[in-house]
């Protein structure tokens, strides 16, 4: 995928969730940065590092985690393509948790707090968009919680691969019931709050009741409303459907 | 690193095809218990029976056994 794409799509998730004109989405696809290929597991931004660009996802999947003095880390967001991982920075340039690679083909676009800063003062509809991707990114966070303090390793489990569908299917990049996820299992049993050996057990049961089928890194739904049931999944909170809000 | 398999058997076997890296054996094998207390944790939970007897297989990448890790020496219990 291309940087152009990856802009693309950017500009498309912020208008599930807020008008802008076709100049203001104009301005966005303008944006410039510097393009990273970032090894699997490799830090992007370490924690409390003091950066002054945000990262667009191109190709790949990237978490946000938080660290423990000891080193222990909880992986607490994931992005793919499309997503702006770290729009907060541009408020909050140094912050305690930090952003690293899920994938072995993880490319993200660096682009300047500067451009960002520039681009919402001349465009305040677009600082709005920004401000709702924001908290919309606080939202899942806030459903994450309750998924792993609340649920079951079964409907916690069928919870994240539902809200994983329908954010690939949003970008355009699969459909819920047909969809890659790039990243390890253990990796997702981290943001789950699980370990790896008891999230294979949970997918190997939910593979018997011919609910999710994960092959290597694709995944096949055959019936997505059996596993939203499962999860207690309701896609609100993902506030992907809020482009008729207008921008005043 | 060395890549390790952690094997389950219980009521479920499941079998980990992916495999992790690891330092070596012993953090292979600290890792087995960590990942067997939380299915552990689970059945209790859930007011399900945990047999004692069921283990987690640490095998190398040609599939040989190199430790077992028996449930019920990963928790304690205090009458």
């Amino acid at each position: 995928m291309s940087v152009h794409s990856a802009l693309d799509l950017f500009v498309r998730k912020l208008c599930q969730r807020s008008c802008l004109t076709e100049e203001e989405k104009g301005a966005i696809l303008a944006l410039e940065g510097r393009e990273a290929e970032i090894p699997p597991h490799q830090d992007i931004v370490r924690p409390g590092e003091l950066t002054d660009f945000s990262c667009l996802v191109v190709s790949g999947m990237a978490a946000r985690f938080g660290q423990l003095p000891d080193g222990l880390r909880q992986i607490t967001a994931v992005y793919i393509p499309g997503d702006m991982c770290d729009l907060y920075s541009l408020m909050l340039p140094k912050v305690e948790w930090a952003l690293q690679a899920l994938s072995a083909r993880l490319t993200i676009i660096r682009v300047p707090h500067q451009q960002l800063k520039d681009l919402v003062q001349a465009y305040p509809a677009v600082a709005e968009a920004f401000w709702r991707d924001c908290v919309a990114d606080a939202s899942i966070l806030s459903q994450w919680v309750v998924n792993v303090g609340r649920r079951d390793a079964r409907k916690r489990t069928a919870h994240l691969f539902c809200e994983l569908s329908l954010r690939i299917e949003q970008a355009g990049l699969g459909s819920r019931h047909s969809f890659q996820v790039l990243a390890i299992q253990s990796q997702l049993a981290d943001a789950l709050g699980m370990t790896p050996v008891h999230m294979n057990r949970v997918m190997r049961a939910l593979r018997q009741d011919n609910l999710l089928i994960v092959q290597g890194r694709d995944v096949q739904v055959p019936d997505w409303d059996a596993l939203a049931a499962v999860g207690g999944f309701e896609g609100g909170y993902l506030e992907m459907n809020q482009s008729w809000r207008q921008a005043h | 690193m060395t890549l390790y398999h952690l094997n389950l058997f219980n009521d479920a076997d499941v079998w980990d095809e992916e495999g992790r890296d690891f330092v070596n054996l012993a953090a292979a094998e600290k890792e087995a218990v960590r990942n067997a207390r939380d299915i552990i944790a689970e059945h209790i939970r859930h007011g399900l029976p945990v047999d004692l007897n069921d283990r987690l297989e640490i095998a190398d990448r040609d599939g040989t056994v190199l430790k077992v890790v028996r449930f019920g020496e990963c928790v304690f219990f205090k009458r």
